[in-house]
């Protein structure tokens, strides 16, 4: 176990380094000179900044490998630079961001991996019954919906019939769980319908896999009911595949999460991401970007460990 | 042959004896033995068709410019004169929606093909060398596939101007990763098999191993992620559309559904319904393609995801 952990967590560094390297090259690789885009594009951006200041503070004045050393130097103090727009710092800003992003997408996860996996286990029991089919077919088409149009509707529509739209400033939850919830639960609905669709598919295709196993005639031979057939035996095993499958769909997730912030105005780390590309802010980009990825580096490497701890079998091995 | 004698006689029943076909006689074959076994793959492909042709011919029988606006027609409902009804400012969402297909072909069937291309040989080198080019390859990959690609899109077009190609390069750039996990695991699959054995023993050069016998046999899974990829750049493409990130002038399905309208969706539910339908129909289609194609491609899945 320590020898599969340590080798996880040695995989991940230069995963890490990596994309690093490659966000920070994008950005000062493109053809056009940044600053000048900052300049020229930014609008009143960097108005009142010269591109020397600019290259200056972004370090551009110095050869690439030194600009980059530079940057992983501040990057492991928690500094991600300043922001072209308002010279705030970038961390402060993903800070304010983090907890919108992370309400939302928790709040889906949590909502999606219940409903999929009632609904993947009930399909899964029911295998080519009507229900079966009825399952299928919607969750195919809840994954085929894009979550901007899903979300718009959701939007449009109470405001048609009832003349309702959610409250506009954020509250946090423990301020105001009731305003907080309704500012929270619509979005992450829409964000957990698109997951539903394909987390019920591998928990029912697991599950179809499980079932067809010894030990779980075994357990019907014994005598006990389908419910603990199910929740004993067959879950358990049926899962582990689906934890690996939804820490996979964690960047589709945190994709579609920066989508639905926009559609409902929620101040997250998608909107700061798309709101600085209509300032051509590059260090809150770039410092935005960085930060998705190494999120799902690192929680994926998480579920990774977590196996230990689910599977025994594992743990010994 | 037809009989003159009014018997029943079917005009052109495809051949079902695979021991008697042509080059045609074998394609329509597949496609007969395709729609019996899947038939709602089979009625995904003719949507696709179907689609792909309205892009093509969508602006000549667009019935009005989907550009210019017609204040007498502002918010006016689906009717005769517009069948899927007007936008705020009067113009036909029937042609909107019709030149919106183009850009969405144009862009998604791009970006995959150069995306899968690109990703599909690095995947396929990857996997057939293995040892550390390998472990290098694949962690690049894993960097890229970790970042979502809607948010590497955006980045990559922040950068740059947003024009068509931008985009289509954008999106490509975020596919490849993708693209090259698959085919680096099919390569992985199909390289120790016997005949590559075989082409080694008679001294085949790598490049031939690969161009001749890796790259057939790992056609099936490739075909797979092409469909099922096409739909997922569809919804990118269209994301970046509504957030205002794609090229100004177009006009795309996501962009009819942006904030720009937004308030007048109260009014006017066509704006709202119509390019979403869309949207989710296309990639609708492309998925149960790609489902469809995966069970009769590859029958060790056959039943299970």
């Amino acid at each position: 176990m320590l020898k599969y952990a340590t080798g996880r967590v040695l995989l991940a560094i230069p995963t890490l380094l990596l994309l690093i390297t490659m966000i920070f090259g994008a950005v000062r690789i493109v053809p056009t000179d940044i600053a000048d885009l900052m300049v020229t594009e930014g609008g009143t951006v960097a108005a009142n900044q010269t591109r020397e200041a600019i290259r200056k503070e972004l370090d551009l004045d110095k050869p690439f490998p030194v600009q980059l050393a530079l940057y992983i130097g501040k990057l492991l103090r928690g500094d991600l630079g300043r922001s072209a727009y308002d010279s705030k710092p970038v961390s402060g800003k993903i800070a304010d961001a983090l907890p919108i992003t992370i309400e939302l997408t928790v709040l889906s996860i949590v909502m999606s991996t219940g409903a999929a996996i009632v609904i993947g286990v009930m399909s899964a029991l029911r295998q080519d019954t009507w229900y079966d089919y009825a399952i299928r077919l919607t969750t195919i088409f809840a994954f085929a919906a894009p979550v901007f149009w899903v979300g718009t509707l959701a939007v449009v529509v109470p405001a048609i019939l009832w003349n309702y739209s959610p409250p506009l400033f954020v509250v946090s939850f423990l301020r105001d769980p009731w305003v907080n919830m309704q500012q929270f639960l619509l979005p992450a609905v829409v964000l957990a319908m698109n997951l539903l669709g394909s987390v019920a598919r591998m928990v029912r295709s697991s599950m179809l896999e499980v079932l067809r196993q010894d030990y779980i005639r075994t357990a019907y031979a014994k005598g006990l009911n389908t419910r603990i057939v199910v929740q004993r035996h067959a879950l358990r095993n049926g899962l582990i595949p689906v934890l690996t499958f939804i820490g996979l769909q964690l960047s589709n997730l945190l994709g579609g999460a920066a989508i639905i912030e926009s559609v409902f105005a929620l101040p997250g780390l998608g909107t700061l991401t798309v709101s600085s590309v209509a300032a051509k802010d590059y260090p809150v980009i770039q410092g935005c970007v960085l930060f998705f990825g190494c999120v799902v580096v690192l929680v994926n490497l998480l579920v990774d460990l977590s196996y230990g701890l689910i599977d025994p079998r594992l743990r010994r091995s | 042959m037809a009989t003159g004698d009014g018997s029943t006689t079917p005009l052109a029943l495809p051949r079902r004896d695979p021991s008697s076909r042509g080059p045609i006689g074998r394609v329509t074959y597949a496609v007969w033995d395709f729609t019996k076994k899947k038939p709602i793959g089979a009625l995904s492909a003719l949507v696709i068709v179907l689609l792909v042709i309205l892009a093509v011919i969508g602006p000549s029988i667009a019935p009005y410019d989907p550009r210019a606006g017609n204040a007498a027609r502002a918010l006016q409902g689906p009717s005769l004169e517009t069948p899927l009804g007007a936008d705020h400012i009067g113009r036909d969402m029937l042609s909107r929606l019709l030149y919106g297909a183009q850009a969405s072909v144009r862009v998604s069937l791009g970006a995959v093909l150069i995306g899968s291309v690109f990703g599909v040989l690095l995947g396929t080198v990857s996997g057939y060398i293995e040892g550390v080019f390998d472990a290098v390859i694949q962690r690049f990959v894993d960097a890229l596939m970790a970042v979502p690609l809607i948010i590497i899109a955006i980045m990559l077009i922040s950068l740059t101007s947003p024009t068509l190609n931008n985009l289509i390069i954008a999106l490509s750039i975020a596919i490849i990763p993708r693209a090259s996990r698959v085919a680096r695991g099919s390569t992985l699959a199909v390289k120790h098999e016997v005949y590559i054995d075989a082409a080694n023993a008679i001294g085949a050069t790598h490049t031939r191993i690969i161009r001749s016998h890796i790259l057939p046999n790992i056609f099936a899974p490739i075909i797979v992620l092409f469909s099922v990829t096409m739909g997922g750049a569809i919804t990118a493409e269209a994301a970046l559309s509504f957030l205002g990130l794609g090229p100004p002038a177009l006009i795309s399905w996501g962009g009819m559904l942006s904030s720009e309208g937004r308030q007048y969706m109260r009014i006017a539910w066509w704006m709202a319904v119509f390019p979403g339908l869309a949207i989710m129909f296309t990639v609708l289609a492309f998925n149960m393609l790609g489902d469809a194609l995966r069970d009769v491609l590859d029958p060790r899945l056959r039943g299970s995801r």
